[in-house]
């Protein structure tokens, strides 16, 4: 294959630690074929940086397919670049040009403090879920899978729901840095099924104080995180999630 | 919404953030009822003074109600602007370090990023409005137009004719109004989602009456600065 | 003579026979063990959760920034259960006899055996977690055909059911994380394992972020730390997978065994360029639908679709009609090796058409965006062509490994105290694993066999008592220590992964798809010179006290020099072919692989013969009861 190449400049936010000082410093990427994937061609760079006994960019990613959740960073003040519902690592250099300059940012916000260059901690995301993002099943105990029945439309609901990688693309984006998508996702998959139900409740208020807890803002329904986000979760989820604690405040039961 | 409210690291008490939006919302909601009640008693302006004054009479006369009324405005204003202060507060310190390069994803907009400097305009303008309409005298000599009713005092139908005959007064209104559309569009189309009431499909079709709505509200409130701007300067009335 | 520990009595009864004979710990007794768990995929949270749900002590290792993470997330297809919901005829007996068969028999029947037996459960498990399975209109879970099988049995939740799996066993985890009985210890990598008067006592961890040395000590440690498969450098593997737990365990005399038993997945996407990182697979259940082929004519540099029917060479199917395009893996990946070694490949390389049109015009378009719509998306993304429009190129890649550190039937390693559970371990999928068996196995170890078999060990055996003064643990973490300073001190002029990439290279001629003695023995000269390279000529930038990728790296890959020396020698050892070893100088007439079962019907489990030595081989022989040893015929 006769392959395209390009030639780019990268701005990269540099930061040694969390009490470090943060800076921009600018990287040439020569000759970069179009067919790289972003990460790839961040290696590249790293592969230059540490032949010369610098230290390589930080960045998270492992599986590279777009379903673990590890990588991301504000390209070009796009969470996970430019491209609608792609993670970095399935970014491809061909959606760039020849000359561009390319800035890369760590993913912003209070409750994700920054480890390192573009490393993150994304812990409180876990916290979020610990707080009630389960459904409480001891092995052993579940009856036959076909006990309960769930209608296929909401089956599929949930798995949209479900769909959520955890990446932080959409706290990144969002104008407050508000964690409601991921938060609202998991509600709204669990409150969906009909196994879910028993600790409906229960799970949205805890779910709701966490988040807060964990300094996270509040939608303001800008709609970016779901513009960002790369496995396409939608803002309804948030309106479940809400109606969801409105019923908390209801009687009964 | 005591049930839900926990007690925070501090023993301080706290509402949590969805509570506060729940609290925008409703109280909004309200306001959005008040508004439209308001302009169509504004419109009966069109009909002239004998009508408008004796539909601002007739508000007068309900005595308690219009107290309890007012109580509920005042209460349903106070909350909204002080959740949304506290929300925004929030916010503001959810994310410490901005970014260099900041761009939309195209979902967000101009509206929905000048929602709170279009709160804070229409918060000034509701002062000065007090000021200018709901405390001044009635009967006072700001009530006499001048050519009209033979220097007698043409109440509150007056006062509205004499201040909108200034043009920058209609100005200043007509800008309040138009931050008030914005705002009131941004905010009826995204209440549904805060409620959680509406399925997608309707939330897209609420979003697109509450453009028009909030279109229909500015227009229809800068119409009185308008006509009567074109009735004293163009006809010389 | 290894001794897998197989409980007596008919197969269909051992595994409830050997639950009863189990020693039990009493519910006063268990939050009195610390279980270590390292590793956070299906099989680790699953066990980690399930263990913390009886009342044992559970501290939790990964080196993922959130046990969410872990690789089993990437998992596309489905799982496997003998459900029988679609009354197609299956059984545990036939997922047993499928999974045994597509093994080629180089598996234990009574683990085998147990896998089927709790298949089920995992279902009913799965769903009670609110895992969102695929349904029917009815609110019946649906069920697809996957390779290797003739019956519907595997479950899936769209293109992602690992993902799903995992959020599902990540939040029973999450779960009693919050109860407060299990700790989590994320962004920490094992780098060794400490054991003391031959029971396996505790991990030194170092924390990721700090660069701290961690030392954690329990009464038995479970790995559950995946497969080794990048020690090929490209493979479908998560960047971070890696063999270090399992070959530190190894050097501390653990049995691995196996290792050259590495499966080839047939529908990946061909390799782009030299800086290509990873390979990405595409979800086998493509051949559902997809039917593989090549032009007839070599050199034929036409548009697929201008290419009549006539002049395509429908390989699998032509080759092995009964199954067609669902042929199992191994037999899928070396027939588009032998296609492309013949020439036949798209454009004469490595790649060979995935071909969705016969099923766009029978399903249309929206069932095929519905069954496959993520993954098309996903192949469009990569490589920037619509396969709605023209045919997926696929190519065999690396993507799993059968061979793992030896584990008896308690899934306990000859080390004591010792437990592996998935892909880690080597137990169920013999020299081939079926799709669509991986979510189960790891599931069934962690939520359904080690909660049962750990009690009978920590009942027997009690506490380990061992601390952090104790010589065991004061010599673990000092080698770990001077191993680190050793790659911290290294500032040579290759980079880690130039060396990977070298060895991965090396490997993936000789101990890849087809294997001979001449070549293997030829690997095995050249892999000692590379690890001299590296031990010298390799640059570790940065210090140990940091967030430091690089000095990740090259731990992990100074463990795969050492890993793929063994793996050359097993493959080397095993003279015949079966499953995915395929040994070119053992073939039937038609190029099939050719199995030795007077010779070579056992497990090869090396151990670590100390610095500078040969390892040692130790065979635990096969023996079939219930099934009748045949050659493994898909035609």
């Amino acid at each position: 294959m006769a392959e395209k190449t390009i030639s780019i400049t990268l701005r990269v936010w540099r930061q040694d630690g969390p009490q470090a000082e943060g800076r921009f410093a600018s990287y040439h990427a020569k000759d970069i074929p179009a067919d790289l994937s972003f990460l790839e061609m961040l290696d590249i760079v790293n592969a230059g940086l540490e032949k010369a006994g610098a230290d390589p960019i930080a960045f998270e990613h492992d599986c590279r397919e777009g379903i673990c959740g590890s990588c991301g960073a504000v390209v070009n003040g796009h969470a996970h670049g430019p491209q609608r519902a792609t993670t970095l690592c399935q970014l491809y250099m061909r959606h760039f040009n020849d000359g561009d300059v390319i800035t890369i940012e760590p993913f912003r916000a209070k409750a994700f403090p920054l480890i390192k260059d573009l490393v993150v901690d994304r812990s409180a995301f876990d916290r979020i879920i610990q707080a009630g993002g389960y459904i409480s099943v001891k092995t052993g105990t579940a009856p036959d899978a076909h006990a309960q029945l769930v209608p296929k439309p909401k089956a599929e609901q949930a798995m949209d729901a479900a769909a959520c990688i955890g990446c932080g693309a959409c706290v990144a984006a969002c104008p407050n840095a508000s964690a409601s998508l991921f938060t609202a996702a998991k509600i709204s998959q669990l409150c969906k099924l009909p196994q879910g139900d028993p600790e409906r409740k229960r799970r949205v208020s805890a779910m709701i104080r966490q988040m807060d807890h964990e300094g996270f803002g509040s939608c303001s329904k800008h709609y970016e995180c779901q513009a960002a986000c790369p496995k396409e979760i939608k803002v309804a989820n948030i309106a479940t999630m809400n109606r969801e604690f409105l019923r908390t405040l209801l009687p009964g039961e | 919404m005591a049930k839900d409210s926990g007690q925070d690291g501090a023993g301080k008490f706290r509402l949590n953030t969805v509570s506060r939006e729940l609290l925008v919302a409703v109280s909004g909601l309200v306001l959005v009822l008040f508004i439209l009640v308001h302009l169509a008693g504004n419109l009966i302006l069109f009909r002239g003074p004998d009508a408008f004054n004796a539909y601002s009479q007739h508000l007068h006369e309900l005595g308690l109600l219009l107290a309890a009324i007012r109580a509920g405005l005042i209460a349903a204003f106070v909350l909204h602007v002080v959740m949304t202060a506290w929300l925004v507060l929030a916010n503001r310190a959810a994310r410490t370090t901005r970014y260099a390069v900041q761009r939309t994803m195209g979902n967000t907009n101009f509206v929905k990023q000048t929602m709170i400097y279009s709160g804070l305009l229409i918060l000034v303008f509701v002062l000065l409005h007090l000021y200018d309409f709901t405390f001044i005298d009635k009967a006072g000599p700001y009530s006499v137009v001048e050519g009209r009713n033979t220097g007698q005092s043409l109440g509150l139908y007056g006062i509205v004719w004499n201040a909108f005959s200034n043009p920058l007064h209609s100005l200043l209104y007509i800008v309040a109004m138009a931050a008030l559309g914005l705002h009131f569009s941004n905010a009826v189309s995204t209440i549904w989602v805060t409620l959680g009431v509406l399925s997608d499909a309707a939330t897209a079709k609420a979003n697109l009456a509450a453009r028009v709505l909030g279109a229909a509200i500015a227009v229809a409130f800068s119409a009185i600065p308008l006509y009567v701007l074109a009735m004293t300067h163009l006809r010389g009335v | 003579m290894l001794d897998g520990k197989i409980p007596s009595g008919p197969l269909a009864e051992k595994w409830t026979r050997h639950k009863f004979e189990m020693k039990l710990v009493s519910p006063a007794n268990k939050p009195k063990f610390t279980v270590l768990v390292v590793g956070t995929g299906l099989a680790g949270a699953s066990a980690a959760a399930s263990l913390s749900e009886l009342g044992y002590k559970v501290k939790v290792f990964c080196l993922q920034d959130s046990p969410r993470r872990a690789h089993s997330i990437a998992a596309q297809g489905g799982i496997n259960a003998a459900k029988n919901y679609p009354n197609d005829g299956d059984s545990v007996h036939r997922l047993f006899y499928d999974t045994i068969k597509g093994g080629d028999f180089r598996a234990r029947e009574a683990n085998v055996h147990r896998l089927a037996e709790v298949s089920q459960n995992i279902i009913d498990h799965c769903v009670a977690q609110g895992v969102p399975f695929a349904r029917e209109y009815s609110g019946y879970l649906e069920n697809r055909s996957f390779g290797g099988a003739q019956v519907s049995r595997t479950f899936y939740a769209r293109g992602q059911t690992g993902q799903q799996l995992l959020l599902g066993a990540y939040g029973a985890l999450m779960k009693e994380v919050a109860r407060k009985n299990v700790d989590l210890y994320p962004r920490r990598e094992m780098l060794d394992l400490i054991v003391a008067e031959g029971r396996a006592a505790g991990i030194v961890c170092r924390n990721m972020i700090s660069g701290a040395l961690e030392t954690h000590l329990g009464d038995a440690v479970v790995l559950a730390t995946g497969g080794y498969g990048n020690v090929y450098f490209l493979s479908t593997n998560a960047m971070s997978s890696n063999v270090t737990a399992s070959w530190r365990a190894y050097k501390r005399g653990a049995l691995l065994a196996n290792p050259c038993f590495t499966q080839i997945h047939p529908t990946c996407i061909p390799v782009h360029g030299p800086h290509q990182s990873k390979l990405t697979l595409m979800s086998e259940s493509l051949r559902n639908d997809g039917r593989v082929w090549v032009p007839r004519k070599k050199g034929d540099s036409r548009a697929p679709h201008a290419i009549p029917d006539a002049e395509r060479a429908y390989f699998l199917e032509e080759r092995y009609p009964a199954f067609g395009n669902l042929v199992p893996r191994d037999v899928a990946s070396r027939a588009a090796k032998r296609v492309c070694d013949d020439g036949l490949g798209i454009a004469g390389g490595n790649a060979v058409y995935l071909d969705f049109r016969d099923a766009l015009a029978r399903c249309g378009r929206a069932v095929i965006e519905e069954r496959y719509g993520n993954l098309f998306q996903m192949y469009e993304q990569i490589v920037g062509a619509n396969p709605y429009e023209t045919p997926m190129m696929i190519f065999p890649a690396v993507h799993y490994a059968m061979g793992g550190l030896w584990v008896d039937y308690n899934l306990m390693s000859n080390l004591p105290g010792l437990y592996v559970l998935g892909e880690a371990n080597f137990s169920d999928h013999g020299a081939n694993r079926l799709g669509a068996s991986a979510l189960m196995q790891g599931l069934a170890d962690g939520y359904f066999i080690l909660p049962y078999t750990i009690g009978d060990f920590l009942a027997g055996s009690g506490k380990a008592n061992v601390t952090p003064e104790d010589a065991p643990a004061r010599d673990a973490l000092r080698d770990t220590q001077a191993r680190l300073d050793r790659l911290v001190g290294l500032r040579g002029k290759r980079t880690v992964d130039e060396l990977h990439r070298e060895l991965g290279l090396l490997l993936w001629e000789h101990c890849g798809m087809a294997r001979n003695a001449a070549g293997l023995r030829q690997a095995l000269q050249r892999i000692p010179e590379l690890r001299e390279e590296f031990w010298i000529n390799v640059n570790v930038t940065g210090s140990q006290g940091t967030f430091n990728q690089v000095l990740e790296r090259a731990g992990r890959v100074a463990d795969f020099i050492d890993l793929a020396e063994l793996m050359c020698l097993d493959a080397l050892e095993r003279n015949e072919s079966c499953g995915a070893h395929f040994r070119e100088e053992h073939q039937t007439g038609d190029n099939e692989a050719l199995r030795d079962d007077e010779h070579c019907c056992h497990v090869a489990a090396w151990a670590y013969g100390g610095p500078g030595e040969a390892p040692v081989m130790e065979k635990e022989p096969l023996t079939f009861e219930s099934v009748h040893l045949a050659q493994r015929s898909y035609k």
